[in-house]
């Protein structure tokens, strides 16, 4: 397998995921890597990725990976950035023996997000909240849900605001969460979001995803 | 400039907001040094436009062009158009997101009617005049090429200047010259004085004739293998080859076949080696092949079998179009594994078949089934068009037994267990240089009348009928031959919200109607008959093909006689003056 971490910013961020995925599996195409097939009728490229971004923000930090034979990996890593669209480069590359399958290992992204103001502390008070309630919308409704237990840390510096939410099957939207914050005066729209990294669980401790493959 | 902040900020919003971004991989190098800036419009949405293999070609061509930069614009959706509204943002260039005033020229690709309304949508969203004449030197040159300017009268009042045939030719002649003239200061009026000399461009406000400009050589033509590769789905997303331009079968409804002549290939070596091309600069999982009779391209089989093997070493799906009746080559149709096998026979018996010169006998039909159901063809679909000149009733009873003639076929010697049978039917629309140019429309009550005569007949197991909305078909051919009257419906129904009118569910008949009251015409003008001596709203362009040949072919047409395919000898229909075809 070939693990990418690459970068979904700029105007990358307003693709869908299944484009996103097109893109990624044409880049694979165009770098001429030799990514393995399925056996139906319809073969279509083995390929896997992480949880979703919603749509608009932004990432340092996708990771994707292709079922494909050993390669060099410095190599791979220069071929995919020649063949991959500006805003969707890679800055790692790992080679693996089996599947890493990251979508199931991944349980926390962390963001960085830049509001249009300096952000106010208050907005720390959520840490010490027992229950944080948002509202946001799910297949065309209103719904309200308690997410404190998905809120692992939050942190300010000016008018930035950094912040580590539960990713995977217990997600946490982060443009909803962001949209929340409304209510401590923070402004920002899900393009002045960028998830940095995602990580694993390991021994109770949050690891980035690139250093358990 | 675009407010990109602003943008950014509502694109979550809009469905889609791909379509708005450009960004695409192969993107042109925006930030060479230039000294002419286009911007190239479709008229449609992002996803139908970047399917176009004209608009492809030119913005490439311009693109590779030293000294000028070109970008694209299209039409925003709805929800997007009112979010524009909203937030006061001005109709932007995917590129660098600059407005239509920033640009020397931009040129609207026009291939259907009933487009023309998002034209005046698209100058609306973007602050321009609709009016030429009301556009100052402050606003760029707005022109139109594409097929519909095989008649552009209803629509030349909104534009400065009308290039009337292939792009390679027109718009890089005007686009070159404008940057002459940009030098040496001249004005507007003083450059289309200029311009209206050129090759296929006509300037409305001069006047006058003009010859519609083609590619003498297609074989040493312009063509990009270094394309686009947008990042969201479109309609057509997959590499294509021009095959050929021009049809050399005479279909007498079909307008593309006279338009695009005289008939120029592509050699197999040249296609060949854009093929490899770009499926390596494009990383597409499908190659297509594009021209309006494939079957005719003179070594089909030996192109076909080169394409086979790269496509096969590289895993790209080879799809074919549509192989003409007559010319089914069952060889082919399996070593391409399709599933289904799309005919178009367009009338249901052999007499209107020869009236139409769909030169198709019921023994072609019956041999070409057999063969492809023997093949295993699980999926046939049918075309035919209601309304053609001398229809009878039939004539709508030959489509049904060509229907239950594939059903029987497939009970015979189908290989598949089951057979799904498609059946699609368009509505008749004389459109100008044809041979049928003069004739009638018939009515939207006799419309009505035979699809439900057909929706009746054709409720039969495993066979699916459907049939091109009548009402559209009446503005398009009220569009198609229109004159200069409608510049001001077209502009009614736009300003009473006609917009997206190819699409199905943003037609509003009714508010054409009434925008065609308004300005006291009745639509019954432009689909009725035409006298065959009368002057044409067309005359002024000469689109090679004579005015004499297709009154030659009309008459033809009434006698039930056929005219062959040209590609064995000339049939004189004057195409050949403007150049390169190929017999």
């Amino acid at each position: 397998m070939i693990v990418f971490r690459h970068r979904k910013s700029g105007d990358a961020s307003f693709l869908s995921h299944i484009d996103a995925m097109r893109v990624l599996q044409r880049t694979m195409r165009r770098m001429k890597a030799e990514v393995r097939y399925s056996a139906g009728f319809v073969p279509h490229m083995l390929t896997y990725t992480t949880t979703p971004l919603p749509l608009g923000v932004q990432s340092v930090a996708e990771y994707f990976v292709a079922d494909s034979p050993l390669g060099n990996e410095e190599e791979l890593l220069e071929r995919f950035n020649a063949c991959a669209p500006f805003g969707m480069m890679a800055d790692f590359c790992r080679v693996t023996q089996g599947n890493p399958n990251l979508a199931a290992k991944v349980v926390a992204s962390s963001y960085e997000v830049k509001a249009e103001e300096r952000i106010s502390d208050e907005v720390l008070q959520i840490l010490d909240m027992t229950e944080y309630r948002m509202r946001r919308m799910k297949k065309g409704q209103e719904i309200d849900e308690e997410v404190r237990n998905r809120i692992f840390s939050l942190a300010t510096d000016g008018d930035t605001l950094f912040m580590t939410l539960a990713t995977g099957n217990e997600n946490l939207r982060v443009d909803s969460f962001v949209e929340s914050l409304s209510r401590f005066g923070v402004k920002a729209s899900a393009n002045d979001i960028v998830r940095t990294e995602q990580f694993a669980s390991l021994d109770g401790k949050f690891v980035a995803a690139k250093e358990i493959l | 400039m675009t407010d990109e902040k602003l943008l950014k900020k509502i694109l979550p919003e809009v469905e889609k907001p791909a379509r708005y971004l450009g960004g695409e991989f192969n993107l042109p190098d925006m930030d060479k040094p230039c000294d002419e800036r286009v911007c190239l419009c479709f008229a449609d949405k992002y996803e139908v436009g970047m399917s176009n293999i004209g608009l492809r070609i030119l913005y490439h061509m311009l693109n590779d062009t030293d000294g000028v930069v070109c970008e694209r614009a299209f039409a925003p959706s709805v929800d997007m158009a009112e979010k524009m509204r909203q937030n006061g943002l001005r109709l932007f260039s995917l590129e660098t997101r600059r407005q239509f005033v920033d640009f020397d020229i931009v040129g609207f690709s026009i291939g259907f009617e009933l487009a023309y309304t998002n034209v005046l949508y698209m100058m609306d969203l973007a602050g321009v005049p609709f009016y030429a004449a009301d556009r100052g030197e402050e606003y760029p040159l707005i022109v139109a090429g594409g097929p519909c300017m095989v008649n552009p009268t209803p629509i030349l009042a909104f534009f400065d200047a009308i290039l009337v045939g292939e792009g390679e030719v027109n718009l890089a002649s005007f686009v070159e010259l404008h940057r002459k003239c940009k030098a040496e200061g001249l004005t507007k009026k003083e450059f289309l004085a200029r311009a209206a000399t050129l090759e296929g461009v006509y300037v409305p406000s001069i006047g006058g004739t003009v010859r519609r400009a083609v590619v003498k050589d297609l074989d040493k033509a312009y063509f990009p293998t270094k394309i686009l590769v947008p990042s969201c789905d479109i309609v057509h997303d997959r590499s294509t080859l021009e095959l050929f331009r021009g049809c050399a079968n005479g279909c007498r409804f079909c307008q593309a076949c006279f338009y695009y002549r005289p008939i120029r290939e592509r050699k197999k070596d040249t296609l060949l080696r854009q093929a490899k091309e770009l499926i390596t600069n494009t990383g597409y999982e499908e190659l297509s092949l594009s021209s309006l009779s494939t079957s005719d391209y003179s070594d089909l089989k030996g192109l076909v079998d080169g394409l086979k093997e790269e496509a096969e070493k590289e895993n790209v799906k080879l799809a074919l179009p549509s192989l003409r009746l007559d010319s089914f080559e069952a060889e082919i149709y399996e070593d391409t594994k399709g599933a289904s096998l799309t005919f178009a026979p367009e009338a249901g018996t052999q007499r209107l078949r020869d009236v139409i010169n769909k030169n198709v006998s019921d023994e072609n039909i019956l041999s070409s089934l057999k063969a492809a159901l023997a093949h295993g063809v699980k999926n046939v679909k049918l075309y035919f068009m209601i309304g053609l000149p001398t229809e009878t009733e039939e004539d709508l009873n030959g489509i049904v037994d060509i229907v239950k003639l594939v059903r029987k076929l497939h009970a015979e010697y189908g290989r598949s267990k089951l057979i799904n049978i498609t059946v699609s039917t368009a509505v008749f629309i004389p459109k100008p240089l044809t041979p049928f140019q003069w004739e009638e429309q018939i009515t939207i009550d006799e419309m009505y009348a035979k699809q439900d005569y057909l929706k009746r007949e054709l409720k039969l197991k495993n066979v699916k009928y459907s049939w091109h909305d009548a009402k559209s078909s009446v503005i398009e051919a009220a569009l198609a031959r229109g004159d200069g009257r409608l510049s001001s419906v077209i502009e009614r129904a736009y300003r009473t919200g006609c917009v997206f009118d190819s699409w199905n569910e943003c037609f509003d008949y009714d508010k054409w109607i009434a925008a065609f009251a308004h300005c006291g015409i009745d639509v019954k003008e432009y689909t009725g008959a035409i006298p065959t001596d009368a002057p044409l709203a067309w005359d002024f362009i000469d689109n090679g093909v004579t005015k004499a040949y297709l009154l030659k072919e009309r008459e033809l047409a009434y006698k039930g006689v056929t005219t062959p395919n040209c590609i064995g000898k000339c049939n004189g229909c004057g195409a050949s003056k403007l150049g390169g075809c190929f017999k």
